[in-house]
């Protein structure tokens, strides 16, 4: 059963969804976009499933001892940084790290860390690296990377600020 | 894409293993039933999240952005061209190449870089998975926090390297003052 905290965003995104749809059935463009969703969807679904299994299976096996230590809002700004590490690490795309960055989430983990391990996922994860490198050179990637660790190290400490702040 | 399926097949299966040496069957049962359960409860939201991710791409087409993103320049160019980041449709093997065609022409680095923060950080195709498959309030939290870092990324790219061209990187020796 959908707890509420789903239901409103749910309906917020089929809501969105129609109206796109209504707009773009204005250029005819609206069937192309279900047939992209959907196999978009389709493409991705062993991938999804996997990492649910790979979720479960986190949530199931990091000690609590190690949540509390390392990654809750106890463990203070070591959860930034290793949230920081832990996103670049996280080298696939948002269907497989979400998932687990949930779990991480679920076990216990601290905003700081979550927020950074996603920002860091957004912007240093290894899954990039390839295409950027390939495309737009090693040392494009470097400077951009390097320019952008600060950043992901701030964002996670304004989280776990705000976390003592107000949560 | 098929690498990342192995790897994330080989990944569960260590998992499972592990979950097996060390707690048994019954810590692997707890395991798949806690996937399973959280698998269910986001799977209209998935759902939603698809439907929306297609429309979105079907809307913004890469033509449109092209030529708005030579428009603008300065601080408003840098405010702009985030947005655009953020907006631009695809995963990366579409937008890098996209990108690539900015080699050879004059616009300022920093608007370069500020897009491409602007479609890691605030990728508007990607935020019904986020909302979806990591929490509503983690996402709301995460974007609220990170809306500045794409802006302050390029107006640190402004300030390191002024007046450059995305040319003047790839094409000469852009660390060099000389080249000024």
């Amino acid at each position: 059963m959908m707890n509420l905290s789903m239901l409103v965003p749910t309906l917020a995104l089929f809501l969105l969804a129609a109206v796109l749809i209504a707009v773009n059935s204005g250029k005819n463009k609206h069937k192309e976009g279900i047939k992209a969703g959907v196999q978009q969807l389709w493409n991705v679904l062993p991938m999804l499933i996997l990492a649910f299994i790979i979720a479960g299976m986190l949530e199931a096996l990091i000690p609590e001892e190690f949540v509390r230590e390392w990654l809750a809002r106890e463990a203070g700004f070591s959860g930034v940084f290793l949230g920081t590490l832990g996103g670049m690490i996280l080298a696939m795309g948002p269907y497989a790290s979400f998932p687990i960055i949930a779990s991480i989430y679920g076990t216990g983990a601290g905003l700081g860390t979550v927020i950074s391990l996603v920002t860091a996922w957004t912007l240093l994860s290894l899954s990039k690296f390839p295409y950027e490198s390939g495309i737009l050179g090693f040392r494009f990637t470097l400077l951009r990377m390097s320019i952008s660790v600060p950043f992901c190290l701030a964002a996670g400490a304004t989280a776990h600020v705000l976390e003592l702040a107000f949560f | 894409m098929q690498g990342a399926l192995k790897g994330l097949a080989a990944a569960a299966v260590l998992l499972v293993l592990l979950a097996y040496f060390r707690g048994g069957s019954e810590l692997v049962v707890e395991g798949l039933e806690l996937s399973l359960r959280t698998l269910v409860q986001a799977l209209p939201l998935i759902i939603a999240a698809f439907l929306l991710t297609g429309q979105l791409q079907a809307f913004l087409s890469k033509e449109w952005m092209d030529k708005l993103l030579q428009k603008f320049s300065g601080i408003k160019g840098i405010l702009f061209s985030a947005a655009a980041g953020g907006l631009f449709p695809g995963p990366p093997y579409v937008y890098y190449p996209f990108l690539s065609g900015f080699k050879e022409k004059g616009i300022p680095f920093y608007l370069f870089f500020s897009f491409l923060a602007g479609k890691h950080v605030y990728d508007v195709a990607r935020l019904p998975m986020e909302i979806s498959l990591i929490n509503p309030g983690i996402a709301l939290l995460r974007n609220l926090i990170t809306i500045p870092i794409p802006i302050l990324i390029g107006l640190l790219s402004r300030r390191l390297f002024s007046d450059k061209t995305v040319n003047d990187f790839f094409n000469k020796d852009f660390f060099n003052k000389e080249n000024t």
